[in-house]
């Protein structure tokens, strides 16, 4: 009991960790990307005083700026950390946790491997395996507005509340679109005959001949676009638009609260990358109508390295195009912004749900 | 242990606590939560029936408390839709404060 | 009586519910009424997890929680004014209303407590084998025995959606 408790948590904490990690090297390759695209250097100067002194390695990983993050962090850390006297002192302390907690929750039922043990049954890497996996990632993920609108509001000033509210009313507007986006992919794996459930791991196992994102590329498209929306990321980044709201939602905050802000920020971008890929484009499956069971690798301790290094290839590759995007696409107006959700998104996805429900209901009946 | 009164009197409290809510408060988005509340105590009911049941088998309470949640989403786009409205005109959300029709 | 850790939860997860509750009367400024009204709302979620219906209680955050009371929010602060901020406490029968709503709504509770205590068909326990919604058998029992209430909760929700946006569509003036 008390060791399983124990495995339990490990496994807990070690995914954690590996997402912590994740999020930090994230915010280097924002600025690595970011400069090169900028056609700068980016971070180059940060070292450590042991490593750093090895003769070819270390200045080359100096280059690279692989010892940023931990400066980052320290900074995060050691900064001051201002209290504003205007703000409404248990929701603004709390606003920083609720950002973070969702993004953390809606890991343990993401699978990032699987493998064929000694029985021959195929086992998922995955914290918890829920039946309903999707609904608990989008109930979750539902709460993180509220980390915005009580940051927004609690902070007591203006440009603050004026991000919370923009945050709000972005985030529920595209919700909707992503929710009926990713109807089209259950309805194909849930057809009758087969087990009715609405795990990511069957979702990945029914892609093992061609992946989603060739059966349905509109609603792969739709999903993606509100993945931007939903992370506030750019060009939908309206809640914390520098240029118009200081910081956003996130004006009065400062050291070490800011960096939860910043942290979650990325880890939603990690989560909703690795949910896109294990959606649409095959999870670990390393090519359309390729699979490692194919390959005669999916057996054992090697069979679950290699389909999560596959999975978390991907995944960084989407977190990449995120990157990308940011730096090339100037932000919407705000006007625009809800003009795409409501008039363009949302009519969309309702017209390409009806679609696949009509194809599918004469797939069936053929 | 915990038995069927007992989630029954938890989801009576609740529901007697959202009437309370409308009953007090004198503004028209806080009445909107009240009403909401009384629904999710209903369906607290339904889900307590269809746990404690005769039939383990049947589903009919979960089926009747999806579509309650459902018709509550409906109710409360509406519902806010209606209000942001009234402000526009009258500038306040208080029932109290709106101008009555007469005769 | 002898509490398992089960029954912990329940008390914890219904003092939680019916404590936010009571908050949403209580709390003076909407906007913090709102919260705790959102917290309400997880805390009867959480009731239904309690109580085996793991897909109805994420349904309840998503829809409860993750989009009704953070509407609810919006428009709090939508409809927020520097001089509107309170509410109008006075009146001339304030008292007698307050009065007047705490009695009817403890009178309604202690009918429903009565009827509830007095029907001992109701003094059932819980079954012993933890109870798990299924969703596959969900669908079936929606597509079986349900289809006609199902299409128009669809109907109502498209209504709903379309009439909601068409009530809050701003006039744009030309000039403006």
């Amino acid at each position: 009991m008390a060791v399983d408790l124990l495995i339990v948590v490990g496994k807990a904490l070690a995914v954690v960790v590996v997402l912590m990690g994740l999020c930090a090297y994230t915010v280097l390759a924002e600025r690595k990307v970011s400069s090169w695209i900028q056609n700068r250097v980016g971070p180059n100067r940060t070292t450590l005083p042991v490593i750093g002194a090895i003769p070819v390695l270390g200045p080359m990983l100096t280059r690279l700026g692989l010892f940023q993050p931990m400066a980052d962090g320290l900074k995060f850390l050691f900064k001051e950390d201002i209290l504003p006297g205007h703000v409404n002192k248990v929701y603004y302390m709390l606003a920083p946790v609720i950002a973070l907690v969702p993004a953390l929750l809606t890991v343990s039922v993401v699978p990032f491997g699987q493998y064929v043990d000694a029985d021959g049954v195929t086992r998922p890497l995955i914290l918890a395996n829920l039946d309903i996996g999707i609904l608990f990632i989008f109930a979750i993920s539902s709460l993180g507005v509220y980390a915005i609108i009580l940051a927004g509001w609690a902070a007591n000033s203006k440009y603050p509340f004026l991000g919370g509210v923009r945050a709000s009313a972005q985030m529920i507007s595209y919700e909707l679109a992503m929710g009926l986006s990713v109807l089209p992919v259950f309805l194909w794996i849930n057809t009758p005959g087969a087990p009715a459930t609405l795990s990511l791991v069957a979702v990945v196992d029914a892609q093992a001949g061609a992946w989603f994102v060739l059966l349905m590329p509109l609603s792969a498209l739709i999903f993606l676009i509100s993945i931007f929306a939903e992370t506030n990321r750019a060009p939908f980044d309206m809640p914390e638009s520098e240029s118009e709201l200081v910081g956003g939602f996130h004006t009065e905050y400062s050291s070490f609260k800011f960096g939860l802000f910043f942290v979650a920020e990325y880890a939603h971008m990690i989560v909703g990358s690795a949910i896109l890929v294990l959606l649409f484009f095959g999870g670990w499956h390393p090519l359309p109508w390729l699979t490692l069971a194919d390959l005669g690798l999916a057996g054992g301790v090697l069979g679950g390295v290699l389909s999560t290094l596959v999975f978390l290839a991907k995944t960084l590759l989407v977190v990449f195009f995120f990157i990308w995007v940011r730096w090339t696409v100037p932000r919407f107006r705000y006007d625009q912004v809800m003009r795409i959700g409501w008039r363009m998104l949302l009519p969309l996805a309702i017209a390409n749900l009806i679609a696949y429900v009509l194809f599918l209901a004469w797939w069936v009946t053929r | 242990m915990i038995t069927l009164q007992l989630v029954l009197l938890v989801s009576s409290a609740l529901f007697c606590l959202g009437l309370a809510i409308v009953l007090l408060r004198r503004n028209a988005i806080i009445m909107l939560i009240g009403i909401e509340v009384m629904l999710a105590a209903a369906n607290l009911n339904f889900i307590a029936f269809w746990r404690y049941g005769a039939e383990p088998g049947s589903l009919t309470g979960v089926v009747f408390a999806l579509f309650s949640i459902a018709v509550a989403a409906a109710e409360a786009a509406v519902g806010l839709a209606l209000i942001l409205l009234v402000y526009r005109h009258f500038r306040t959300i208080d029932p109290g404060r709106l101008p009555v029709a007469h005769d | 009586m002898n509490l398992t850790a089960s029954g912990l939860l329940f008390f914890a997860f219904a003092v939680l519910t019916l404590g936010a509750g009571t908050a949403v009367a209580l709390v003076r400024e909407p906007v913090r009424a709102a919260l705790v009204g959102a917290l309400c709302f997880v805390g009867v979620g959480l009731l239904y997890l309690w109580l085996g219906a793991e897909f109805l209680g994420f349904i309840q955050w998503l829809v409860y929680v993750g989009a009704v009371a953070v509407l609810i929010v919006f428009v709090i602060l939508l409809t927020r004014r520097e001089d509107a901020g309170g509410e109008t406490e006075g009146g001339r029968f304030a008292g007698l209303r307050v009065l007047g709503g705490l009695g009817v709504a403890l009178a309604l509770f202690g009918a429903l407590a009565a009827a509830v205590l007095g029907s001992g068909s109701l003094y059932r326990e819980v079954p012993e084998e933890p109870m798990v919604l299924e969703i596959a058998a969900l669908g079936r029992e929606l597509v079986a025995g349900a289809v006609p209430p199902l299409i128009l909760v669809g109907v109502v929700l498209t209504v709903a959606l379309v009439g909601g946006v068409t009530l809050a569509l701003v006039e744009r003036k030309p000039d403006a």
